[in-house]
């Protein structure tokens, strides 16, 4: 056996000893009930169309055609458009629609193609969803584009689209006005994590490894994390680092108040599968000092729904949180706005969920 | 008669090594166990006609990378920088297989999830070029090509550069 094989064989063996069928039944038993509920549910649904179609046949009446909804999707204007609400991409099982573009949802309820970005590339909106982010790969670079004016910025980082490509991860983090970025990318044979201000036109290396979460404007504060095993580090660039006691991304954008900072709270329990699990709760906390950390339940968010994702901030309390369904029949993922001294929530829009999803400013 | 007969035997046998492989993929032990979990239940849920003609062993195994690449940011977990002590429990130095393990397990940290993939099926499961092409979904070609770029990756990362 090769070095390779064997040291491959040693680690293996440190995998720890698991007993793990009770726990696969009854994931099962649950998934089976969710779908029996579904097929009731559109049984009855059947049973009640199929009554009312008797009825009108026994009481003729003009016949009403119901017509499929359908989203007239037109391409992008160069200008003059209102700011987004949600962007997707359409879900894709076969090959002939791979090439699907981003479909931009404005607040008015308008879609929009945007054919401009490729298809591996990032794409990122501002989160007040008046700008908008990709990568060209004619231009190589960034562009950053105002939606409503149509004025353009062209990143002075040229980058190859092999920085970009399927084999590789990337993450385009911007700042409330979308004139600073952060674009990194790991997995690939670059791995840039550059702090861009395509205002001033320069570009700056940040330290290797680290996970880029928030960006201000101008030169305010930049917010990278590092997760360890049971833990992470948080690092207000140009502070130390400090030290949180969970291993996640779900953070939130830095508060407007440019000190306060939140993540999804996490349990860890041994005896519970997964042993760590979201609890419902929002942790605030100081990136720069850390500390006291706050902790508060999320209340307002249906049943069926569970936060798991947090994004900007709509004003010095408020914070976006995104509510996706435990289970793939649940109801649809919503976003909403969260008061995080006190947990409330109010919704704000349903996603669409018609493949992959983005929400403005949403860290993830 | 049980929708599940079977199952418990098939997981009772099989697990442990299903978990390896887990081990090998995620390089934690809780992430490990939240992946095989994942994949267990959905073994679970296709029982019924797994058992009366289909593989189990090899559903879970393909959904087993498939389902770790499909975790793809989860997988970027930074393994403790702490440094390795000095000497083993035992009070004997730390010799040269343990040190050279602990920088393959960083350096697996380092490839994409596929490349990490690729080098748990090639050289922990020993499966063909063929196999792995299908496992992964991809061609023969790209398994030729990843596994090279992926091992010359591992070689520059683990400094005894022992993985000819």
């Amino acid at each position: 056996m090769n070095p390779l094989r064997e040291d491959l064989h040693a680690l293996a063996e440190q995998a720890p000893a698991v007993d793990l069928a009770a726990q696969a039944v009854r994931g099962a038993r649950r998934r089976r009930a969710t779908r029996l509920a579904v097929a009731i549910a559109a049984a009855t649904c059947l049973v009640a169309g199929g009554g009312t179609v008797l009825l009108q046949q026994l009481r003729p009446e003009p016949p009403i055609v119901l017509t499929p909804p359908e989203t007239t999707v037109s391409p992008l204007p160069s200008e003059g458009v209102e700011p987004i609400e949600q962007a997707y991409r359409p879900e894709c099982r076969t090959t002939a629609c791979a090439k699907n573009a981003w479909r931009l949802v404005t607040r008015d309820g308008d879609t929009y193609e945007l054919t401009a970005a490729p298809e591996t590339g990032p794409l990122a909106v501002t989160a007040d969803g008046r700008r908008l982010a990709y990568y060209s790969s004619k231009q190589r670079t960034i562009v950053v584009r105002d939606l409503a004016s149509g004025k353009t910025w062209k990143s002075p980082l040229k980058q190859p689209a092999e920085d970009f490509s399927r084999s590789a991860e990337h993450t385009l983090r911007l700042s409330p006005s979308g004139l600073r970025f952060i674009v990194s990318s790991w997995g690939g044979r670059r791995e840039p994590n550059k702090l861009v201000d395509v205002e001033r036109g320069t570009v700056s290396d940040l330290p290797r490894g680290w996970w880029p979460v928030s960006v201000s404007d101008g030169s305010g504060p930049v917010v990278l994390v590092k997760p360890y095993e049971n833990s992470s580090q948080v690092q207000v660039l140009g502070h130390d680092p400090i030290t949180i006691p969970d291993f996640t991304y779900d953070y939130s954008a830095l508060a407007p108040d440019g000190r306060t900072l939140t993540r999804l709270g996490q349990t860890y329990d041994p005896n519970r599968r997964p042993m760590v699990q979201l609890d419902g709760s929002i942790v605030v906390f100081d990136p720069m000092r850390g500390g006291r950390e706050t902790r508060v339940p999320i209340s307002g968010i249906p049943e069926g729904l569970q936060p798991s994702g947090l994004g900007g901030w709509l004003n010095s309390t408020e914070v976006t949180v995104v509510a996706t369904p435990e289970s793939p029949r649940g109801p649809k993922p919503t976003v909403y706005a969260m008061d995080v001294r006190t947990g409330k929530t109010r919704e704000l829009f349903a996603l669409r969920n018609y493949g992959k999803t983005l929400v403005p400013g949403l860290v993830h | 008669m049980d929708r599940y007969e079977g199952f418990h035997e098939f997981v009772r046998t099989r697990q442990q090594s299903l978990m390896r492989t887990a081990y090998l993929l995620t390089g934690n032990a809780h992430l490990a166990e939240d992946l095989l979990q994942t994949v267990l239940t959905r073994v679970a849920s296709h029982w019924a006609k797994l058992a009366k003609g289909g593989n189990p062993e090899a559903y879970a195994r393909k959904a087993l990378v498939n389902q770790t690449i499909s975790w793809r940011k989860r997988k970027r977990i930074e393994l403790s920088e702490a440094e390795l002590p000095e000497f083993a429990a035992s009070g004997q130095p730390h010799d040269e297989a343990t040190v050279r393990r602990i920088a393959l397990l960083h350096a697996l940290a380092r490839l994409t999830p596929k490349q990490r993939a690729l080098i748990v099926l090639r050289f922990y499961e020993d499966r063909t070029e063929h196999e792995t092409a299908q496992l992964l979904g991809v061609s023969v070609g790209t398994v030729k090509s990843q596994t090279h770029y992926a091992l010359s990756k591992l070689r520059a990362l683990v400094p005894q550069e022992v993985y000819r």
